[in-house]
């Protein structure tokens, strides 16, 4: 079958006109090439051409959120160390001076009452201690020698034993491994008794404890220690009482609820505990500054040239949450707002303290305070403070690591988006360059196959007006 | 050609090529020159040409659309607020 040429207005057929066989063009079977791969090939394209920055501009939004919430995320964390430190002032609303301070030292915390308490020293106590006995044999390098060649030792201090294992048979490491028990209930040190010219190290043991306590270490075979000093035990009296003095085996004693005083010395000494609001000035100066701090990171939000969290329901809900903190009314007596603590707003939002509404506060006005501040679990400004922080900071439920949480799997999700469309538009530029490179061969081979057909037509002696 | 089955235009020239070429084989010895044959041998192989090039063309700017997608990119949503004070 033959099919008349009908030049470019057509689609030929690769038929030639005098052939007497019909020839239709082998096919191969699929191409790579063929028809329907072609117009898939054409919507891919137009899909493609959808703008792959846009994907990358919305990640960067994504980013900058997340940066501005990890920023809003420090703020309120902070802000919620100042409600604890607050919590814990208003606890320790007491100070105890003391009127000799080479007699006793003294601190005041929660439950101390204001008030002068008076403590007479008759014995600050000393402690027992021994040391090892002259038959021993000398040691005159800790490092290397020992008091004894046992491996192991039985200590035993007022009837308590303790089994030691130095780690060597060496007077350091026998002291080592005293100290390193922590019921041994003695300390270890190494003395030198001898002069110079010729050392004689020993081991001592003092107990931890005031009194009369015995000390004795056994190597298996025999005692090694012999008794120094005998101790005894503190005694005190507290504003008179009792007429015989209390007896302590530790110079740390508590004289009052609340109050805790160190013996040093025999003698007699004051302690004034009183009630100051230093501490919540303190503390309250802190939450404002952190306070600020957030209102401004907030602010960032709103208005012309806002932040990337503009428009996000969150800033709403933490603007809305602070607002409520600084709000807070609640306690009885002159105390019922954190205007009576001193603290007012500016027309920019931010709190303002001044701290001499509180500084001359005693008596039934630190009650007041107390009162309206609370506690972080017991109620007042303190609790409802910490449970507003903690709505927002929590690491699980708290509305900003929510937030965060939730951005980060935007993020998460779009750089898949990004890599898949860059995969896709990779295959298609694989596809479409192959394409090309196979016009290309193909343009050469008729081109190469015109100059063939020419030389031989040409070769028949056409006319010149009839070659290619 | 026109659908560009690159695959089955290798065998196709090839298979012409040898149709002239029979063709041409068969002509007796006095026979008048081809000068028909000739002509739309090669208006067939310009044809070719053209309809190939064409593609080529097609297929580049499509290349150069893929990359231009690369740069192209949307400004960013613009929204008006007010400040709010606490």
């Amino acid at each position: 079958m033959g099919i008349p040429i009908g030049g470019f207005g057509g689609t030929p057929t690769l038929t030639p006109s005098l052939s007497s066989n019909p020839a239709t063009p082998a096919s191969t079977g699929l191409s790579a090439y063929a028809a329907d791969l072609q117009n898939a090939l054409n919507r891919s394209i137009g899909l493609a051409a959808l703008p792959l920055t846009l994907l990358q501009s919305q990640q960067s939004q994504l980013s900058s959120e997340s940066s501005a919430l990890s920023v809003l995320n420090t703020q309120f964390s902070v802000l919620q160390s100042t409600i604890t430190n607050l919590d814990s002032a208003a606890r320790n609303i007491v100070s105890s001076a003391v009127s000799d301070a080479s007699i006793l030292s003294a601190s005041a915390g929660a439950g101390a009452l204001p008030g002068v308490y008076t403590v007479n020293v008759t014995d600050p106590g000393s402690f027992a201690s021994a040391l090892s006995v002259n038959s021993l044999p000398i040691v005159t390098d800790p490092t290397t020698q020992n008091i004894s060649a046992a491996s192991s030792f039985t200590l035993t201090v007022n009837g308590v034993t303790q089994t030691i294992t130095p780690a060597t048979n060496t007077l350091n490491a026998l002291a080592a491994a005293i100290n390193a028990d922590t019921n041994a209930g003695v300390q270890a040190t190494i003395v030198n008794i001898g002069p110079p010219s010729a050392p004689d190290y020993r081991l001592s043991l003092q107990s931890n404890a005031l009194g009369n306590v015995s000390i004795q270490l056994n190597d298996g075979t025999s005692d090694l220690l012999t008794p120094l000093t005998t101790g005894t035990l503190a005694q005190y009296q507290v504003n008179g009482s009792p007429a015989t003095p209390i007896q302590s085996n530790s110079r740390s004693v508590t004289v009052a609820p609340g109050v805790t005083v160190q013996l040093l010395k025999t003698g007699s000494s004051t302690v004034t505990v009183s009630q100051t609001p230093s501490s919540i000035i303190s503390a309250l100066s802190s939450f404002v500054t952190s306070f600020n701090a957030a209102v401004d990171e907030l602010n960032k939000s709103f208005g012309q040239n806002s932040g990337p969290l503009n428009g996000q329901s969150i800033v709403f809900d933490l603007k809305r949450s602070i607002h409520g903190l600084a709000s807070y009314t609640g306690g009885s007596g002159t105390v019922t707002s954190l205007t009576d603590l001193g603290l007012s707003f500016d027309t920019n939002g931010h709190l303002n303290f001044d701290a001499t509404a509180l500084s001359g506060a005693a008596g039934a006005a630190m009650s007041d305070i107390s009162s309206f501040l609370g506690g972080a679990t017991s109620g007042g400004f303190l609790q409802f403070a910490t449970d507003q922080l903690s709505a927002i900071e929590d690491p699980a439920t708290g509305i900003i690591n929510t937030t965060i949480n939730s951005v980060s799997n935007q993020i998460t999700h779009q750089n898949q988006l990004i890599s898949d469309k860059q995969a896709y538009i990779k295959q298609l530029q694989t596809s479409l360059q192959a394409k090309m490179a196979a016009a290309d061969a193909a343009i050469a081979q008729i081109e190469s196959q015109v100059s063939f057909f020419t030389g031989l037509f040409q070769s028949m002696y056409l006319p010149k007006t009839q070659q290619f | 050609m026109a659908s560009e089955a690159y695959d089955d235009i290798r065998g196709a020239l090839a298979e012409y090529r040898g149709h002239v070429e029979a063709a041409l084989g068969r002509l007796p010895s006095n026979a008048p020159a081809p000068a028909d044959m000739a002509r739309e041998a090669g208006e067939l192989m310009q044809w070719a040409l053209q309809v190939l090039r064409t593609a080529r063309t097609r297929n580049c700017n499509q290349l150069d659309s893929i990359s231009a997608a690369l740069l192209y990119g949307y400004p960013g949503p613009q929204s008006g607020t007010l400040k709010i004070d606490v």
